[in-house]
């Protein structure tokens, strides 16, 4: 059972570096923004606490020293500065650090953190050293325990002033609990001409609801407690307000807290006016203790009414594994479905296909609810390339701003993770290559700050995104030359801007002169866009020279079902991803003579190039008089697959291949039907992408 | 603390205003005190002036607090204008002073305390 708490907290921790991450690099920008400044205290004060009760000490005990620094910069002892913000990320990432060593048994840094450590309290002004460490822990192993609200009566000595302790710092230090609702007595306050200036008066009801249990609370008074009056007690606890009666009246509240008799209570409940009214009225009450007793009735409304509205929208925490243990069991019933659905067709039985029918219906809502549970934003991707874009560019010398759209947009979990390698790449390269050193763009009249922004939106049932830099553009020469020069293209070419920008996904490629820490080494556009092929996506660029470059990356929403179109050759089933499907048209023998053997087809005006599929995988056997010619959309051309016959659309659970075939060329996957039989997915850019290279 | 400052006027109508600027603290709560009970002693109106206040600690709220309560009992009336200072809000809503009515003296909804919550 511990195991299940710590793996909860590890995951909740990732979630709070990621979100910490993200704010920290916010703040940078924001420097005086307090809401940023909580958020990372909250982050840290949460990831002490909760890593001390389940076990992560050390990780308790290293953020406890930036929680400490935030503290201080919280109350407004220190400021945000760009070293401070450099620490707590190389912190942040050094929980990262910890928190994996936890998974494999290994031991995190110990010299990273010291380091980290010196760092923070040199830059918070207090030396010492790591030996402090363990003393601070003990501060840290605080119990979190469910919110508890306590009625706090608070009367200090008359001479407190003069000791030199301030009430209004308890009061505030409270304050720091939790939610406190604080309510000054003023009823004992003498005629102005007999008041001792220097005495103190005063005293207060205080309505607190923490989670930190009565100690705390005593701790605060632990210098005055002797010479005061304190009574702490228990108004509501939160574990228990489901079985607690409805908010307390206000005549309950003042019995308890023992300013009336019940005596008095009955008489003034005699009367058909307003309790507190009447209390006041007959001189039984002072003014201040019904106030006190409204306020406490309030606060208690108040945290009740935030903790409804925090349940109302809880949400669950599930291993990803089970979520695709989920989806691959849908995948499975919309195998059985469709098996069910041919089955009741070819039995034409009305009661089995009215079956069929519905839990055809059934299993698509159940396929799209698990597939949107597995649906995440891509926001918490974008704030890791903040990361990146900050880091890089310090290590370049360049002043670059990430800008962002979309973090809103939904992707499946899967694809998000997979579409990171890529995404890193490509602004790897708008930063390296793209935007220039500060002097060079002022030289060219920008602003020298270079601007990479990242945008994602959906079409479809894909999601665009899209990275745009302001840079310096791609170079369309220097691109050709290399091309010929590495023999990718005849030195007479004559190609389109498109053309000539996709020959920097030839395997090896590089225009960079020189290799830098980030790029330059020839590897990287190849692998980019084989990902994004592997994730069934797309590739696009536009740029202009001198004012940035645009790679626009088209991503199907989910990798685990597609809509498909099944065809025939022979008895062989294959299936297109439906998405890139524009048309089909037939093709006769006539057809093919008149083309000469150049497997052009004449669509309305056009010529259409095509791919005979029987021939490509040498498939035995004679096709039909009438082939059918799939044309599909790749990389903006039409380009045609000849098939025997087109089936129809059909729903594709993907299956992947074996390690045996990962390698096999035009096939990106597998399916069963129906019947039973599998059905191979075709991988259209990649077959487009062999006929080319055939030919060339 | 700054220094405190009180000035004592009479405005055309008779309303005696004790100007207070700077800082009171528990220093300035003696000479504060008496700088209200002569106001309080010159006029049926008085108007205390918080508006310069550059900090006030509890005994200066008690004060405050204390006056109002004894202009009440004698028939007379205080008021305390502060003209929006963030110092003297946040000193009174911290110490719990906000408040929705006035004390059982405030029979002229005067409380200088009412309006605001902590």
């Amino acid at each position: 059972m511990m195991d299940l708490h710590r793996q909860a907290f590890k995951e909740e921790a990732y979630e709070l570096l990621a979100e910490l991450e993200s704010s920290l690099l916010e703040l940078e920008e924001r420097p005086d923004d307090q809401d940023l400044i909580g958020r990372v205290f909250r982050a840290m004060h949460t990831i002490k606490g909760s890593g001390s009760m389940f076990g992560f000490d050390d990780i308790a005990s290293f953020t406890h020293e930036v929680e400490t620094v935030f503290d201080m910069v919280r109350n407004g002892k220190l400021s945000v500065t760009s070293r401070l913000v450099n620490l707590t990320l190389a912190a942040r990432d050094q929980i990262r650090a910890m928190l994996d060593a936890a998974d494999s048994g290994a031991e995190a840094d110990l010299q990273a953190s010291a380091a980290i450590i010196v760092g923070l309290r040199e830059l918070a002004g207090f030396g010492g050293g790591v030996a402090e460490t363990d003393e601070r822990h003990e501060e840290a192993l605080v119990q979190q325990k469910d919110p508890v609200t306590y009625r706090i009566r608070f009367v200090p000595p008359r001479d407190i002033f003069v000791t030199g302790t301030n009430p209004l710092n308890l009061l505030a230090e409270m304050k720091e609990l939790g939610t406190c609702t604080v309510v000054a007595q003023t009823d004992g306050f003498p005629p102005l001409e007999e008041m001792d200036p220097e005495g103190c008066y005063v005293y207060w009801d205080v309505i607190l609801t923490t989670d930190q249990g009565e100690n705390a609370v005593r701790d605060i008074f632990i210098f005055v407690e002797d010479d005061c009056e304190l009574k702490i007690d228990v108004v509501a606890e939160h574990s228990r307000y489901d079985e607690q009666q409805d908010y307390k009246k206000l005549g309950e509240i003042l019995l308890e807290r023992g300013d009336i008799t019940p005596q008095e209570m009955k008489e003034v409940l005699s009367r058909q006016r307003r309790f507190g009214e009447l209390a006041v009225a007959e001189g039984i009450l002072p003014e201040g203790k019904v106030q006190s007793a409204l306020a406490e009735q309030k606060h208690v409304k108040e945290v009740r009414q935030e903790k409804q509205v925090a349940d109302a929208s809880s949400s669950i925490r599930v291993p990803a594994e089970r979520l695709d243990l989920l989806v691959n069991l849908v995948g499975e019933m919309v195998t059985v479905q469709a098996r069910l659905s041919q089955t009741a067709a070819q039995r034409d039985d009305a009661e089995l296909m009215a079956i069929a029918e519905e839990v055809e219906r059934l299993t698509a809502e159940l396929r799209d609810s698990a597939l949107n549970i597995r649906m995440l934003p891509i926001g918490s991707t974008f704030s890791k390339f903040k990361r990146l874009v900050r880091d890089l560019s310090a290590e370049l010398g360049k002043q670059i701003e990430m800008t962002t759209e979309g973090a809103e947009t939904e992707l499946d979990k899967t694809v998000i993770e997979k579409l990171n390698d890529p995404l890193v790449h490509l602004i790897r390269n708008s930063i390296d290559h793209g935007i220039e050193l500060p002097e060079v763009r002022e030289a060219a009249g920008k602003p020298a700050r270079g601007t990479v922004h990242l945008a994602a939106v959906h079409s479809g049932d894909s999601v665009l995104i899209t990275i745009a830099d302001d840079g310096a553009g791609l170079d369309k020469e220097a691109i050709r030359t290399k091309g010929i020069e590495r023999g990718i293209i005849p030195a007479n070419a004559e190609l389109s801007e498109k053309e000539l920008f996709c020959l920097i996904f030839a395997p090896g490629f590089s225009t960079a002169k020189t290799v830098s820490s980030v790029s330059g080494r020839g590897v990287g556009m190849d692998v980019v866009k084989r990902a994004i092929e592997n994730l069934r996506g797309s590739i696009d660029i536009t740029s202009v020279r001198g004012q940035g470059t645009r790679i626009t990356v088209k991503i199907p929403l989910t990798l685990a079902i597609i809509e498909s179109l099944l065809v025939k050759i022979g008895d062989d089933s294959f299936m297109m991803p439906l998405a890139l499907v524009d048309e089909c048209v037939e093709l006769t023998r006539e057809d093919v003579a008149r083309s000469h053997g150049r497997n052009l087809a004449h669509v309305r005006e056009h010529l259409v190039p095509y791919i005979p599929l029987r021939r490509h995988f040498k498939i035995s056997g004679a096709p039909p008089e009438i082939e059918q010619i799939v044309i599909t959309q790749v990389d903006g051309m039409r380009v045609g697959f000849v098939v025997d016959h087109v089936i129809g659309e059909h729903q594709t659970v993907i299956k992947s291949l074996g390690r045996a075939y990962k390698d096999t060329e035009g096939i990106s996957g597998a399916t069963i039907l129906g019947d039973g039989s599998v059905a191979l997915i075709l991988d259209i850019p990649q077959l487009v992408q062999a006929v080319e290279t055939e030919q060339n | 603390m700054d220094e405190v400052k009180l000035e004592r006027m009479t405005d055309p109508q008779g309303t005696e205003i004790l100007k207070v600027s700077g800082g009171v603290g528990i220093c300035e709560a003696g000479e504060f005190r008496e700088a209200l009970l002569l106001a309080l002693e010159a006029a049926p109106e008085v108007r205390v002036d918080v508006t310069g206040l550059t900090g006030i600690d509890l005994t200066g709220l008690q004060l405050l607090c204390s006056a109002h309560q004894s202009a009440v009992r004698r028939g007379k009336n205080l008021h305390i204008f502060d003209g929006g200072n963030a110092t003297f809000r946040d000193t009174a809503t911290g110490a719990g002073f906000q408040r929705h009515t006035g004390c059982p003296q405030d029979r002229a909804c005067s409380c200088i305390w009412v309006g605001g919550e902590s």
